[in-house]
């Protein structure tokens, strides 16, 4: 399959997590309900033979899984960066322990070779790059992202004006569930088995993207494009000269240490020559 | 938050507390063969066997130095949410020396190794502290981040033909000369005599904190940095040192396990040591008294559901979900005016 795929997870994860960002409650659990995506996706494509159902599966895990964590976060009241951890925790547990359960193994599930593998993961390429240009589009220039966009940056204003804030708060974090678990099918389409861990750190990378990319979805497009090149030469370049495996998997979160000092340091300066003047 | 704790104080702990021991009771009889044995050896199987009780306390000791840590950092109104890194580079910090240290030294090397230990976690936890106080770069993100990507290298490193150990299929260091090793309290069990560490510290940390004018502008930074520094408190050195302090527990509990239990440094050892500390603050809800009795708590429930495992066949470990659930309802109300 084409390195073109490679932006898909990215992209996908990336775009649900744009949306929790606009509404001021980042979503970490990307990575979790990855995870629980791509377990899903592969118990149902063994049970049911059918790629849609999969992947229709794993969409509603994924955003269940999600409001779940709403529910928690506005019930409670709790933390979200604690919360979203313990997604990160629990999502990995749950499909483990489910896999132990139905299937006997914590590690890896085949599938077995099904038609039409690559329609699949085509399709779920489009609906990415369709749902990068409409979420554009929405945020930008309907009231529905105005509302959305506006219970992030000015929540006391927004309710003011009778904007239901909760809502648009739990449904962003219910398609961002959603949307990572899209990409954990995407995942397990692409390599035709799901592996515990089969995310690998890309609900780190798809947080980082959307930073670089401005928190805009065609700057997040972009950056998606940049770790997907780098994903790439990261797999042929081993034949030239050899990265540890450590350094690679340790890279995601250094680059995104990296993006995050660059951001605080220019912001900071930006909010110093703001105060002088 | 004072030196007194009210019943108010302790309703989210005790919610996280109760759910997860409900799901537990859901889950044990749904899932395992026999839902009565199941049952009784999650809830009562840690006390009956030396192995397990020995196991339960050794762990409880490990969480206390990670709890105090977290609570530590917390205190000063920093956010150390790297224990996990800090504990795995302890270990690896105290193989190390103990690796190069010549036997002769015998029980002196001792302290040395625990230092090193302590060190080699101090050091990205201040990593992320001079972020802090330089540039403003929020601690709770970065200490996450270095610890995540600490993981991996540490892995790493551990596979690199000094230490490795060439007998072995595990990633996993030479095994350390006895005469570093630390003396079993009550075998069979991994219980030795370093967890008697523990007291002196909490001790200490406990006086520091609550009977010292240092421990007060500690404790004021935490609470009020404004109104701290408008009385006149130096407030930037704690932007510092407590986040290292803090990540030298962990390193401390890292050398521990590597010293008392392991005997080598081996892959993912300190697994949860870092997630379940920040577990055991919140519970004790940052006080040093009330760590160990948080910390006894949560190893109860991870030895329990391997009790289970042991000795009803139960078909899985629920420590990792339970301790998961945990995290999800601690901070229930707690974070007031903190947005995530």
């Amino acid at each position: 399959m084409g390195w073109e795929m490679m932006v898909v997870p990215f992209l996908l994860a990336g775009l649900g997590g744009l949306l929790t960002e606009k509404t001021g409650q980042l979503n970490i659990a990307l990575e979790g309900a990855m995870g629980l995506g791509a377990f899903t996706a592969a118990a149902l494509f063994i049970a049911t033979g059918s790629w849609l159902l999969g992947i229709l599966g794993a969409l509603i895990s994924g955003s269940l899984a999600a409001w779940i964590q709403s529910l928690i976060l506005q019930k409670f009241k709790t933390n979200i960066f604690i919360t979203g951890l313990g997604f990160n925790l629990l999502l990995p547990a749950l499909a483990a322990l489910l896999s132990q359960v139905f299937y006997g193994t914590k590690g890896s599930l085949r599938i077995p070779p099904m038609e039409g593998q690559t329609w699949a993961a085509q399709s779920l390429g489009i609906l990415s790059l369709v749902l990068m240009m409409g979420l554009w589009q929405l945020l930008a220039r309907t009231p529905w992202g105005l509302r959305l966009r506006a219970s992030g940056s000015a929540p006391a204003l927004a309710r003011i004006r009778g904007i239901p804030v909760e809502k648009y708060q739990m449904l962003a974090l219910v398609i961002s569930g959603g949307l990572s678990a899209l990409a954990g099918a995407h995942l397990v389409i692409r390599l035709g088995a799901y592996l515990s861990g089969l995310s690998a750190g890309r609900g780190w990378i798809a947080l980082v993207a959307l930073y670089l990319g401005a928190r805009h979805p065609l700057g997040l497009f972009v950056a998606a494009l940049v770790f997907a090149g780098s994903e790439v030469l990261s797999q042929n370049l081993p034949g030239y000269f050899t990265v540890p495996e450590a350094v690679v998997l340790a890279l995601p979160y250094l680059i995104t240490l990296g993006a995050l000092v660059v951001y605080s340091i220019l912001t900071r300066k930006a909010q110093l020559n703001r105060d002088l003047k | 938050m004072n030196q007194r704790i009210g019943f108010q104080d302790l309703k989210a702990p005790l919610l996280a507390l109760g759910i997860s021991l409900g799901l537990a009771t859901i889950l044990l009889p749904l899932l395992g063969a026999s839902p009565g044995k199941a049952l009784f050896s999650f809830y009562f199987g840690p006390f009956t066997q030396v192995y397990f009780w020995g196991n339960l306390l050794n762990q409880a000791a490990l969480l206390t130095l990670t709890g105090l840590g977290v609570a530590l950092a917390f205190r000063a109104g920093s956010f150390n949410l790297g224990g996990e890194g800090q504990t795995y580079l302890g270990g690896l910090g105290a193989a190390a020396l103990g690796l190069s240290l010549s036997p002769d030294l015998g029980f002196w090397g001792i302290p040395l190794i625990l230092l090193a230990g302590a060190f080699s976690g101090f050091l990205p936890a201040l990593g992320s502290g001079i972020l802090k106080k330089h540039w403003g770069v929020d601690d709770l993100i970065t200490t996450f981040l270095i610890s995540a990507a600490l993981l991996p290298l540490v892995d790493g490193l551990i596979g690199n033909p000094w230490m490795k150990d060439a007998h072995s299929y595990l990633i996993r260091s030479r095994v350390l000369d006895p005469a570093f090793s630390l003396p079993v309290l009550a075998p069979p069990s991994n219980l030795h005599w370093g967890t008697l560490l523990i007291f002196p510290l909490i001790l200490i940390i406990f006086l520091g904190l609550f009977y010292t004018p240092w421990g007060y502008r500690f404790r004021m930074t935490g609470q009020n940095r404004l109104f701290a520094k408008y009385s006149g408190i130096e407030t930037r050195g704690f932007d510092l040192w407590p986040l290292g302090f803090s990540g030298a527990l962990h390193g401390l509990a890292g050398a521990l396990a590597v010293l008392g239990v392991h005997h080598a440094m081996i892959q993912s050892f300190s697994f949860g040591l870092g997630w379940n500390g920040i577990s055991v603050a919140l519970m004790a809800r940052n006080h040093p008294l009330l760590i160990l009795p948080a910390a006894l708590i949560l190893s109860w429930l991870d030895q329990g559901s391997r009790a289970a495992v042991i000795q009803a066949q139960f078909p899985f470990e629920l420590g990792a979900l339970l301790q998961a659930v945990i995290l999800l309802f601690i901070t229930a109300n707690f974070f007031k005016g903190r947005k995530g």
